[in-house]
């Protein structure tokens, strides 16, 4: 998985356990992302390791992955065709 | 054991932590109970953690001007959660966000380790900070080398913001590893930096001229489709506006030929006639010399039938 579609898939997911993610993602890449800060970690009360999204991979990701208006979507297949 | 908290700053510290204390939910509520954290700050430096009912206490050994508090304490604490959510909580009382958000900090992993060596803590936090900055080139590359959808220029100034980001974060490296062998390093990371900035502008002017293209040539079908229906509503009028004269024109020279078939009155007086008529709009000359003409034709064949 490359470190734009685990940004997305962590997106989709907002929270978890990490050692869910890690096996999904990969450690490596879990490991870039804690450290940009698209990763918060926390506890949980059962004492397990967790994990959420924060605000910076919000404002990163959600611009192009907004659901689009009907409008937009004529307007960028239109642009498509004729760019 | 020792651990090292490092606070991020541009400039030299002089901190008195004053007695305060700070208690964070440290769940990420993927379970439905809070998970508690609370340290505080006490007379005599040292910290005490509140966590599920337990008491811990980080005694206080030093801390530099370039804001490095090590602390020490037994080996029964959880490492994970000294290193993460208790320094997190301990940079949120000391560290002021000036530029950014809470939530948008440096999610630094605090250093601990068996010996007292604070040359030891600076190398893991700058090795952290080279490590970071390397996911900023990376990611941005991969973003670059990837776009092709029709956000791109808004993705071209997410990456933006985040290469200014990772810019500010270059600020706290600098001063963390002045007078050490990294800053050289940090140094070599900006230059990338500022390429990598320089890449993204040349894309997002390229994407805008792309752009600029498009609405050009929309603007320009638009215009033409626009002349052309103009000059097809100018035709149409006239066309329209010449028949209805004729139509008009055909019904008064009937007319005038009917009166003159009942009256018998003389071409002059017809003139006459005509040019008080109401229903010819255009009264020159030209047009009342062809209905008399016309009139003579009929006089014409009107005789001959005779």
């Amino acid at each position: 998985m490359t470190k734009k579609e685990s940004m997305e898939y962590i997106y989709k997911l907002k929270k978890g356990y990490v050692e869910d993610i890690i096996s999904e993602i990969g450690e490596e890449n879990f490991k870039s992302l804690t450290l940009l800060g698209f990763i918060k970690r926390g506890k949980e009360i059962s004492n397990k390791d967790s994990w959420q999204t924060t605000n910076l991979l919000e404002k990163f990701i959600s611009p192009y992955k907004k659901e689009l208006s009907l409008f937009d979507k004529m307007r960028f297949f239109i642009n498509k065709k004729i760019g | 054991m020792y651990i090292y908290y490092w606070i991020p700053n541009k400039t030299l510290f002089s901190c008195d932590l004053k007695v305060q204390s700070k208690t964070l939910d440290i769940s990420d509520n993927v379970e439905k109970e809070k998970n508690l954290l609370k340290i505080q700050f006490l007379e005599n430096k040292n910290i005490e953690i509140l966590y599920k009912n337990n008491k811990y206490v980080l005694e206080y050994i030093q801390h530099t001007k370039k804001g490095m508090f090590v602390y020490t304490c037994d080996n029964q604490m959880d490492k994970e959660l000294l290193k993460i959510q208790v320094y997190h909580l301990f940079k949120d009382i000391c560290h002021i966000h000036n530029s950014h958000n809470e939530e948008e900090d440096s999610l630094l992993i605090a250093y601990i380790s068996d010996k007292l060596d604070i040359n030891k803590s600076i190398e893991y936090y700058s090795q952290t900070y080279i490590e970071k900055f390397k996911q900023y080139e990376n990611i941005i590359n991969e973003f670059i080398s990837q776009q092709s959808n029709e956000f791109e220029i808004i993705t071209i100034q997410n990456q933006k913001k985040l290469l200014i980001k990772a810019k500010e974060e270059l600020l706290y490296a600098y001063f963390l590893s002045k007078d050490t062998k990294y800053y050289e390093l940090f140094i070599n990371i900006e230059n990338n930096f500022n390429i990598l900035i320089e890449k993204l502008n040349l894309k997002e002017s390229e994407k805008l001229f792309k752009v600029n293209n498009i609405i050009n040539r929309w603007q320009f079908i638009l215009a033409i489709i626009g002349l052309g229906l103009g000059i097809g509503g100018i035709y149409y009028a006239l066309k329209g506006a010449n028949a209805t004269l004729q139509s008009n024109m055909n019904k008064n020279i009937k007319s005038i030929s009917n009166k003159l078939n009942k009256t018998h009155i003389e071409i002059i007086d017809v003139k006459k006639y005509l040019i008080e008529d109401k229903y010819i709009s255009n009264k020159n000359s030209k047009t009342i010399n062809n209905i008399l003409h016309k009139i003579n034709q009929c006089k014409v064949l009107k005789e001959s039938k005779k």
